[in-house]
Parts: structure tokens; sequence; C-alpha cells
């Protein structure tokens, strides 16, 4: 959808959105007045879509902050001036905001506050799947969990609602599939946002220490146990499923289910195809769980066995067998399954709990398993095979020449000065240098870990090892900052690499406290004027980097680069080297858009092309590896079953439509050692080419 | 109540698999018979050359198709085809098509697009172990597991046609479009696409000529 519509104010309205979207709809709805963000898929867009509501909308304020702490504390200071605010980051970030989430909880909230996470229960884009729910444990912070993309939008409005009648944060739980879904949603009315809050001192209330903090706790403890018993909350956020009217099948039922999120569209289509109408308990608030209600869902279909389907861990059944064996006098012997089947790793699929449900019911579908295992079986012999796509960086990336210009420095190193070099590798774009051609990437853990865990390992290696760690400009003030200060203090043996690109490049290129605003303030005259841009540089010199082992370079340049690598690696003591080089893919979109404006300059052009007499000794695509460079078939092999490719039939090409001649230097044409390719500048206006 | 008619959208990134969803989507937002409409999408780590997958999943307010029936409007909520669920599969890269065979059975029309791109690892010299399936080892099992499939080097009827690959996506729209009529109305199909590229767009072309391509 059209950014500006989704910010229309059209109640009544009905659009097809996606989950993230409709986050953001609610959010705009329910007169949010603050919203802080650090990018992490699957959530990302969110943030997205809210920094451009924030250029356009009055009142409302919206922050990339440095990292989820610092996001979740923003939030908590609005909130306590009576505002609504909503922070917003991946599962991994809650780790980063735990320290203040076990606390400020105890102070509560004024104005309604939202902490919304996406997990990644299949670790499509993270480094685990780690189950948030499980913080309620230990926090008792309420958590609710929508499970269509019209709930995304109204859990928004609904959560700060309760917030703010209980006084309480709210935890929204989603995982990345209803993020990215896309469904059809009804827009509802638009709050109008109020501009300033006030903060009411009470010492008491905020100031958490010793008995005050005891005090807060236990006042905390019963508004969540009040939650629990409300009825009317069970209702406002939880269905049950009694499928067509007509059917009673209220008192008859044996088997009953309790699902969340969008595997209830799993239980459901799973059901349909076994031709089954089990009493369904789809929750949304699934903590704290009303005991009551659970046991009356278990009393009214007179159930004697419950099916738990949930993804990762067994938290929706672990507090209802607590439920049932401890306060459901009539429910003692109930069997509940869940975890015993479904496995912990992994997304859930509809053929998943179709196995679930068969082997729980006595429905004789056995020829749906049989066919679900025939299929199974062709995918075991078939998918091993075929070869994966392995991501790399884009085409032009100025990363590519820094990772081929240490790779060159490297193993001459290795080879005249019998070095070894491990390198500590962090979380960003960065990371592809584990892919071909490359390889250079010995761990990831978390953000920051790269330079931290460096710090200890670089105390106890040998001394011909040495560390080469990676982070990149938004992890550094993210969480690299600490281990950089750290390292630096001791004067640890490494050398580290600062990618400093100016954007959050993975998650889309958002913008960070680093990023000059002399790029940002063309995008938005009227916001970024009020900032300030962090120099890393001045950063470096001030927190006592000696200046002889600060080395500063653009990227596009690789004798350079590899002069420089061949200087620093070996020498001794903390030593970085900061890559001044925008995003490639950021710059030449930001270059399209500003040349689109002007439609009478006609530019010339630039193609880099690979000539015919190319004898193929791969240096461009096996060691250099740019995705622009690619095989054409010139003759097809007649025989199928040796199905290698063969030099002789294919030649390489340059994909015009991806390469980026007007940011790379054409890096491709200077590690050509035979000199086949040809650049050529083509001008319109004189319509005469050059060739170089 | 209705029943869930499915479409996979499969290839690499840039091939334009995100925006074929979004029209299929569209598409079904504005088709009466359509009484709700989900989708997905999933993009690999990379920008670009990844393995991109999208999903557009179509209650229909009819009795064609017999797999999941008798759902209600607000049933149809899982943006994940089951599987051997799909009913047409529009496959814009051989590799990627195979790679989906989860969800290809005998009630799947594929249309699938020959020309194939090559993944790094099989260029290059480090990883000659791993090859590209033949593309007759491809179509042998799709002939083998699907009800119909169609394959066509799309790219190049797009170069011949329009001077340019990047229309092969909407060519095979046309041709996936006129295997379902009763799904797929040809007038609104347009008008959609209209919305999406302009009145004059190549686009239009593309989609009439993948229209009228192929008669079975």
């Amino acid at each position: 959808m059209n950014i500006t519509d989704l910010f229309q104010d059209n109640p009544g309205k009905k659009v097809l959105i996606s989950g993230n979207e409709a986050f953001a709809r609610g959010i705009f709805e329910a007169g949010v007045r603050f919203a802080a963000n650090y990018p992490g898929t699957p959530l990302s867009e969110v943030g997205d879509y809210l920094h451009f509501l924030s250029k356009n909308q009055e009142n409302f304020t919206f922050d990339y902050s440095v990292n989820e702490k610092v996001a979740l504390e923003s939030c908590i200071g609005v909130s306590w001036t009576g505002l609504r605010s909503v922070a917003m980051f991946k599962h991994l970030g809650l780790n980063v905001a735990a320290d203040p989430l076990h606390t400020f909880p105890y102070s509560g909230v004024n104005g309604g506050m939202l902490i919304l996470c996406g997990g990644d229960p299949g670790i499509l884009s993270s480094t685990n799947a780690q189950d948030n729910r499980l913080y309620a444990l230990h926090t008792k912070i309420p958590i609710i969990e929508p499970s269509t993309v019209q709930e995304c939008k109204d859990f928004i409005k609904e959560g700060l609602r309760l917030s703010e009648f209980y006084k309480i944060p709210i935890y929204i739980h989603v995982t990345s599939r209803l993020c990215h879904s896309h469904g059809i949603v009804t827009l509802g009315e638009v709050t109008p946002i109020e501009k300033t809050g006030t903060f009411k001192k009470d010492p008491d209330r905020y100031v958490n220490t010793l008995n005050r903090a005891l005090a807060n706790q236990s006042k905390y403890f019963q508004i969540v146990g009040e939650l629990a018993k409300n009825r009317k909350m069970f209702y406002l956020f939880n269905k049950i499923k009694d499928w067509d009217k007509q059917e009673e099948v209220k008192g008859v039922s044996e088997i009953g289910i309790i699902t969340s999120g969008l595997c209830y569209s799993y239980v459901i289509q799973a059901c349909r195809r076994l031709d089954i109408k089990p009493p369904i308990l789809k929750l949304g608030l699934i903590f704290p769980i009303n005991r009551e209600e659970i046991c009356s869902f278990a009393n009214d279909f007179n159930l004697k066995k419950i099916l738990i389907v949930e993804e990762l861990e067994p938290f929706i059944e672990t507090v209802s067998k607590r439920t049932f064996c401890n306060f459901c006098d009539s429910k003692r012997d109930l069997e509940i399954h869940g975890k015993d089947f479904i496995s912990k790793i992994g997304e859930l699929t509809t053929d998943i709990v179709i196995r679930f449900l068969n082997n729980h019911y006595n429905v004789d579908r056995d020829d749906l398993i049989e066919d679900i295992d025939r299929k199974e079986n062709i995918l075991k012999e078939i998918l091993p095979s075929l070869p994966i796509r392995e991501p790399t960086f884009c085409p032009g990336c100025q990363y590519r020449p820094v990772f081929y210009s240490l790779k060159k420095a490297v193993d001459k190193l290795s080879k005249e000065e019998g070095l070894e070099f491990i390198y500590a590798g962090d979380i960003g774009c960065y990371t592809l240098s584990e892919s071909y051609p490359y390889q250079m990437l010995d761990w990831v853990v978390c953000m920051g870990a790269g330079i931290g865990i460096a710090n200890g390992m670089a105390q106890v290696v040998t001394q011909n090892q040495k560390l080469i760690a990676f982070i990149g400009d938004s992890t550094l003030f993210h969480t690299g900052l600490q281990p950089l200060i750290n390292a630096i203090k001791n004067k640890t043996e490494m050398t580290i690499i600062i990618f400093n690109n100016y954007w959050t490049s993975m998650t889309g290129q958002q913008q960070h406290a680093g990023t000059p605003l002399s790029l940002t303030q063309d995008q938005d005259t009227k916001l970024e004027t009020n900032k300030t841009e962090i120099n890393i540089l001045k950063l470096l010199e001030n927190i006592g980097l000696e200046k002889e082992n600060l080395i500063i370079s653009r990227a596009y340049n690789i004798e350079h680069l590899e002069k420089i690598f061949l200087d620093i690696l070996p020498r001794s003591g903390t030593k970085v080297v900061v890559i001044n080089e925008e995003c490639a893919l950021e710059k030449s979109r930001r270059l399209k858009t500003s040349e689109g404006q002007d439609n009478n300059i006609v530019k010339e052009q630039t193609y880099y092309k690979i000539l015919d007499s190319c004898v193929k000794c791969n240096e461009c695509i096996e060691y250099f590896g740019c995705p622009a460079i690619n095989i054409e078939i010139i003759k097809k092999d007649s025989n199928e079953s040796d199905n290698a490719l063969k030099p002789e039939n294919y030649k390489y090409f340059i994909n015009q439509s991806v390469c980026m001649p007007n940011i790379c230097p054409g890096l491709c044409k200077a590690v050509c050692k035979d000199n086949m390719i040809k650049k050529t500048i083509f001008n319109p206006n004189n319509q005469k080419s050059s060739s170089k | 109540m209705g029943d869930i008619f499915n479409i996979l959208l499969t290839g690499v990134g840039g091939q334009g698999i995100v925006l074929l969803g979004n029209i299929l989507r569209e598409y079904g937002m504005q088709f009466p018979l359509i009484k709700n409409v989900v989708g997905t999408e999933t993009r690999g780590v990379s920008q670009r050359e990844g393995s991109v997958l999208a999903t557009a999943r179509f209650l229909i307010d009819s009795k064609i198709y017999s797999l999941d029936q008798n759902f209600e409007v607000e049933e149809l909520i899982s943006p994940l085809i089951p599987i051997n669920d799909a009913h047409l599969v529009m496959g814009l890269e051989p590799l990627e098509t195979i790679r989906n065979l989860r969800y290809i059975s005998e009630r799947t029309v594929v249309i699938m697009n020959t020309h194939q791109n090559y993944p790094r690892n099989v260029i290059l010299k480090a990883g000659k172990k791993i090859k590209y399936p033949s593309l007759g080892y491809i179509i042998d099992i799709l002939d083998q597991l699907a009800r119909l499939t169609v394959s066509l080097d799309f790219n190049e009827l797009a170069k011949n046609e329009f001077n340019s690959a990047i229309y092969s996506n909407i060519i095979l729209l046309g041709v996936g479009a006129k295997e379902f009529p009763e799904i797929f109305n040809k007038k609104l199909m347009l008008s959609v696409l209209k919305d999406f590229f302009g009145e004059d767009s190549i686009n239009l072309n593309a989609f009439n000529l993948g229209y009228n391509l192929v008669n079975l």
C-alpha cells in the first residue's frame, strides 16, 4: 500500500496491508505521542513507516534510537508524563533492553505503553530463536499476541487501553510470519495527539531503592494478579471458536485445542482438512491467564484431553498444566499434549498440526498422512542436491574491495611471515564475508560480540595469531563502543575494522547517530536540523587511541587498502582502520532520486563490458565476486546426463541492469589481470562513445 | 463460505516476485467472487539474486476447487500454503521452481520460465561439486508430479517482443491467468495492471501476449 494512503484518516475503509503496516496504522490511529526503534527483522518496516509519519504528522515523534535499551527507556520517559508511547524491536533486542524491563514495571506507567517485539522461530534472519514469552515468567509483564493482520492493528489500540487501565506496560508478541503477512484490514478512527505531558514527581513510585522497590514490587504483582482475574479482559482478547452455529458442539467434545497467534490459522486449516470441529480457545492475552475461564473451557465442553499448539517453548502448555493441576478440581486428570509431539525447534506448519491432531483423533485420515509422507520422501531425495543461493554483497558494494584487499594482504602475511589470522564477526552486512569468495569470518554471536570476544581471546592466543574484528558504524553505536573502549584501555592486541557506511544498511538503510546530516537533510528538511551528528573519528581520537594506530581510508582503492593492511596487521597494540564510504545501494538510490527531479539534464553513461577474448582466469568472479558478473550459456550441452557447467559452454558478461557504474569506479576492471574488461562512456548529447 | 485457491510465486530477487504477489492480491481484493485474500512473501538475506517466494490465497465463492471446502470468510488467515496444495505455481526460475516442489501435486498447474539463473557456487571453482540440475531433469520431475506444466523461455520471448527481459513476469502472469478463467477475469486483471503501471504500459501488451500464447 502507498505509504501516504496508510496514514489517511478514512475510518471504515477496507485495505489490503501487511502485518507491519497494520502495526504502524494502529500506532497512528491510537494517538501515540512517541515511538522508538532500533531496526531489526521482522519489525524494521514499522519503524520506517513511523519515521515517514513523524515528518508529516504534527505532535508525533519517532526516534531511531542507538539501541533497544535506549529506545525502551525513552518510551518509559514519555509514558511517565501521561502520553502514549511504543517501543519496538526484534526479539533479540529485548535482551539489550532487559535491564529496565525488569524494574520499571514496579513503578508502572501513566500514558499507555507498549513493547512491540517480533520473534523469529524459524531463524530466518537472526542468530537465535529465543522465545520471548518466557520473559513474562520473571518480569510478570502481560503479553498479548495478535493472530491476524486486523488484530495487529486492533491490539495496538486495545493494548494501550489495557496498559492505561492497569497502569502497567504491555508486551505485544508477534512472529515474523505475521509481520510479513498480507490481509484485509478495516481501518478505524484516528485519535488526536497531545503535544506535552507533565511529569509529577513521586519518589516513592519512581525511585526504586531498597524498601521502596520492595513495596512497588508487591503493588505490581497485585495489579498483574487483578488483571488475571478480570473476565472482561479474558473475553476482550481471547476467542472460543464454536464453528457453525447450528452444530451444537457444547457438551459433546472430548478433545479441545488451545493455541495463539498465527498458529490458530494452521489449526483451523488442519481441522478443515481432517473434517473435525473441536472447540478451540484462541488466546490473545497469553499472560496472565484467567484460571476460572480456562477451567470452564475444559468444563463447558466436557474435555478429557487438551491439545496445545504453539511454536518454540511449551509456554501455554506449562501455564495450562499448572492451572488444571492446582486450581481446577474437576480436571486434575485432564490429559494435556503439546510439546510431547510438536518440536521445540523451528516454525510450525499446517502439515505438522495435521499430524498432531490426526494422532489424537479417530478420524481415519491416514491417507492424508501417507500423502504427506510420500511427498516428504521425494523432497528428502531431491532438495539436498539443489545448490543454495548464498547471500553476498550487492553489486558495487563498498565492502567488496575491503575484503578483497584484506584477503590479498592476509594471504601474503600468512605465507611470508607465518602469521595466522582470526576474524571476529559482528552483525551487519559485513557478516556476509562468511560466504564465497572471502570466507573470512570465525564467529557471529550477537551485536558487539565481535570485539567483545576478541577482548579475551587476544590475551591468550599465541604470538603469531592475530585478531581482526569487523564492526559497522550502527553496530558500533549499538553495543560496540563498550568492548572497543575496553580493548583500547588494555592495549589489547587486535586490528578493528570499522565499516563506516553512514546507514543501518542490512535492515534497509535506516539512519543512525553517525549518519551525516547532509545526507538526511535532503529527505527531511523539517526535522533533522535539530540533531547532532556523532563523528566516529573524533570519538576515537578522544578516547585515547594512539594517533599512529588510527588509519582512515576510502573503500574503492584496492592497492591503497592492501598497503594499509600489510602495514598495520603485523603491528602490535590496538589498531583501528576506519573505512569511510557510503552504502552503495543507498547512495545509488539517492542519486537516482535527485537526478529524477531534473529531467532536462541528460547524463553521460558508463558501461563495463567483458571482451569475447576473455580467457576466464576467474579473478573477477572467483576472487572478487561481484554479482553483476555472471555467465551466459553460449552452447547448450547435448549430453543431458552430465549437467556440470563446462567453461567452453559459457562466457562471462556484466549484467548492466545491476552494475553500478555511477558508484563503483570499475573495480572489476582493476582486478582483471589480462585487461579484458572495457569501459565505455556514452554521451547522448554528442552521440559518440569513447572507450578505454 | 467458500473454497481456497492457492497461488505460489517463486524466483530470484530482482525478477519481480514481490510485485507479482501485490498485483495478484490486489486483483483478489477487486474480483467480486473472491471473498477474502491473504498472502506473504519471504526474501532471503541478500538484496539481490537470493531465493524469493510469495503467496496469494483466495477464498472463492464457488465450488470449483474441492480441496478446502466450506471455509468461512474469517477462517482464511494462514498466509502459508499447506504441503501439496498449490493450484497455480508461477516459477520465474527453474531451480527455484523445483526448490518449492513441496507445494506441487496432481492438482497443480506449473508455469515455468526456463531461463536459468546460476547461483554463484555453481560457477565458482571452489563449489564445482554442486551442480545446477539439468532442465530436462527439472521438467521430468514436474511432469511426474504436477497436473500440467508449461515451460518456456519467457526471458527470450520478452526480449524478442519487447526488447527487455523485465516483462517476462507479466507475460507469465498472462499464461497463468488463461489457465483459470473462473478466477481470472481478463478485463479486471488489465484494469489492475493499469493501476500498477499506467494506461500505456508495455506490461498490458505483455499480459495480452501471455494470455493468448497457450491454448490447451
